[in-house]
């Protein structure tokens, strides 16, 4: 027991608020390399959550788990996605489904909505962090509206992970801790989606020629 | 030697990938042929022989309990070979087809192979694993795997299929993962955090489970794995990739793929229906699966394309295992796993059959494929038939599962679902009969001279489309005893 367990909720709360405010920050913008240096940020800050939650705790393969999220999704993660980029001629996401301006909007209304909706529930769990759970479910919703109003793949695969950071705040700061076999299984599962979407991403530009999925749009029915 | 078989069932396929995949890399097709098909029987060969031990001899266990195969596991393992069995004898020719006309991607059978061997072999081992954390990450990596094959053929549609299976599979994915951490939360955090996530361990205590989080944690479950087992509204990406895959792939997803995510939903609703009483789990199973069926009616009877007519018919059929699923009770159940099995011969053989089908005709539209019967006539016998016996008419095990899900659900209390589901099916079958038949009969427009098939994939069409056959009019004593273990399982703590 590094940490005592009130300093450790409180810091909790304040990496659950940060990722929140991150979140809102990818979901408006319309820059594809800071959307992917910002959620590099928020995957790390993820990944912090679990370093605080083990330090007060003593879980020590919670500290592991939280150390290879830093690694896997704060550092890989976004340099295979940086390539992916490099190699492309598309900066911005030019004409997403809906104005950066209005995602802006409905993500803080995310935040509010999810805020009300867990205010009551109350889980069985080590730490009194009580910012987590609607961090987390704001932090997953977030995820959700990106993938829903973009259209570059870039942006997809972020709104995934951002999606998958809802998850993993969940996991890391509520549930505690789930047994290591599959906290790395999940670790490799994601590592290995992002790399499918790399070779895709990289497919379609060699096919079509394009990282927009607005070319995707043949099959119907 | 259950640990034996299990290292050949989830080791044999990552080996072989390695091997096959450098093999491809190197120019070796035929050696990267051999080594695929090796290792993928080796593991089908074990998950089979370990499946059937089980129904002799009663539920294995290996390595200190992480592995525990019961009837249902055991089935699962069957279920998986037999598909796998169908998609590996057609894989060689697609190949070679694909070779001659000059659209494989260069150097990449090898690849095919390894990815084949690594979706096989991670399906035949979700069921093997006693945590459902690991059920969680096996079926995670399939989707990783059958993603890369969905897109194999590198045609614009072909990837823009699989990056809607990769998006939409990964979050619906993502929800199963959060269903499976509340399932953990609902064990209280004096659970050991060792076995809290095992099924088996789950299923005993589950009286001590908190029942708010267990709701919310089968709900979340339904979201995730309803997407992976293509259950409406979640099954927009099933189409697109059943239809753009290559033939064994779709047989093999379709067949084995989407019964293994309907195995980890039954799982979660064994565990929350022991604890809640099957009320509340069987109620959205069966709401599910009625909607599953009513989705895929209207684009079965208006469908222009033969494989996406077969997509369609396999969200039909998996909405109806949901509905057997949610009704309970022993005959529904039994229903159930003759429906799963007969359904996964069927529909693979269909695949397989339509895909040699769409290779002659150079096209997927229905309009196109008019004639077969004439001008291949083998493929388009073995379509004809399979369609016959997922309409589910008799002689085949599907017309016996689906009289005794629909019966059943009546025995168990749902008379108004059973009926709705039986106007459902009936009206499926004239849509599903109607589009075969114009494929089958009608002027044939193509020139090109009748094409016969070799003996081996007349066999590989005609074996499992005869046991399916043979399901309908006889049950052995072993199977017999098979499907009331598979139903005690299911059923075990109500009904």
């Amino acid at each position: 027991m590094i940490l005592d367990p009130s300093t450790a909720s409180q810091l909790v709360d304040a990496v659950a608020a940060a990722v929140v405010v991150l979140g809102i920050g990818i979901a408006s913008t319309r820059s594809l390399g800071r959307m992917i240096w910002v959620t590099a940020a928020q995957s790390a800050l993820v990944g912090a959550a679990a370093l605080v939650v083990a330090a007060a705790t003593g879980a020590a393969h919670l500290a592991l788990g939280g150390v290879l999220a830093i690694g896997v999704k704060g550092v890989v993660v976004p340099l295979v996605l940086g390539s992916i980029l490099r190699r492309s001629s598309v900066r911005q996401e030019r004409r997403p489904v809906v104005a950066p301006r209005v995602t802006f909007v409905l993500a803080v209304v995310i935040v509010f909505v999810a805020t009300a909706a867990t205010h009551d529930v109350r889980l069985p769990v080590a730490l009194d962090a009580a910012r987590a759970l609607p961090a987390a479910i704001s932090t997953l919703l977030t995820g959700l509206l990106i993938v829903m109003t973009r259209r570059k793949t870039l942006s997809l695969v972020v709104g995934l992970l951002v999606f998958e950071n809802g998850i993993a705040l969940a996991a890391f700061s509520l549930v505690y801790a789930m047994p290591i076999v599959v906290e790395l299984g999940v670790l490799f599962d994601l590592l290995i989606a992002v790399v499918v979407a790399w070779v895709y991403s990289r497919r379609m530009l060699d096919v079509l020629g394009t990282l927009s999925t607005d070319e995707l749009r043949n099959l119907r029915g | 030697m259950t640990e034996l078989l299990t290292l050949a069932i989830a080791l044999a396929p990552v080996l072989g990938a390695l091997a096959a995949w450098s093999a491809g890399k190197g120019g070796r097709a035929r050696l990267a042929m051999g080594i695929g098909i090796t290792a993928t029987g080796t593991s089908m060969a074990a998950a089979a022989a370990l499946g059937a031990w089980v129904f002799a001899a009663g539920t294995e266990t290996a390595f200190s309990g992480l592995v525990t195969v019961d009837a249902l596991g055991a089935y699962m393992l069957l279920l998986v070979a037999a598909v796998a069995a169908i998609a590996l004898a057609a894989s060689p020719g697609y190949l070679a087809r694909h070779r001659a006309d000059g659209t494989l991607p260069p150097l990449e059978e090898g690849t095919y192979w390894a990815l084949l061997a690594l979706f096989a072999g991670g399906l035949a081992t979700v069921p093997l694993v006693d945590n459902l954390g690991l059920v969680w990450v096996g079926i995670e990596a399939t989707t990783a795997v059958s993603a890369l094959l969905v897109g194999f053929t590198r045609s614009p549609r072909a990837i823009e299929a699989a990056w809607k299976y990769l998006i939409l599979g990964s979050i619906g994915i993502g929800f199963a993962l959060l269903g499976t951490m509340l399932l953990f939360a609902a064990a209280g955090p004096a659970a050991d955090a060792g076995n809290a996530l095992a099924w088996t361990e789950l299923g005993r205590s589950a009286a001590s489970l908190d029942p708010e989080l267990l709701r919310l944690a089968f709900v979340f479950a339904l979201v995730g794995y309803g997407t992976k087992a293509g259950l409406a509204p979640f099954h927009t990406w099933l189409p697109d990739a059943h239809s753009q895959a290559p033939a064994p792939i779709s047989a093999l997803l379709s067949g084995a793929g989407l019964a293994v995510a309907l195995y980890a939903l039954a799982r979660f609703h064994h565990i929350v229906a022991t604890a809640l009483g099957p009320g509340f789990s069987g109620t959205l199973l069966v709401a599910f699966g009625l909607l599953s069926l009513a989705v895929a009616l209207p684009f079965i009877v208006a469908q222009g394309d033969l494989k996406r007519l077969l997509a369609y018919s396999s969200i039909e059929h998996l909405g109806l295992a949901t509905l057997a699923l949610g009704f309970g009770g022993r005959l529904a159940l039994a229903g159930l796993a003759l429906h799963l099995f007969c359904h996964g011969l069927a529909k693979a053989s269909a695949f397989v059959a339509a895909g040699r089908l769409v290779e002659e005709a150079g096209s997927h539209r229905i309009g196109r494929l008019r004639g077969s019967l004439t001008r291949s006539p083998a493929a388009a016998r073995a379509l004809v038939v399979a369609s016959l016996m997922l309409s589910g008419l008799p002689p085949s095990g599907i017309f016996v599962a689906e009289l005794a899900i629909l019966f059943g659900g009546v025995a168990a209390g749902w008379a108004l679902a059973a009926a709705v589901a039986a106007v459902l099916l009936a009206l499926a079958v004239a849509g599903l009969l109607f589009h075969v038949a114009r494929v089958a009969v009608g002027p044939n427009r193509a020139r090109g001279p009748r094409v016969s098939i070799r003996a081996r994939t007349a066999l590989a069409l005609a074996a499992p489309l005869a046991l399916v056959a043979a399901a309908g009019l006889w049950t052995p004593s072993p199977v017999a005893a098979a499907i009331a273990q598979i139903v005690a399982v299911l059923g075990g703590g109500h009904g």
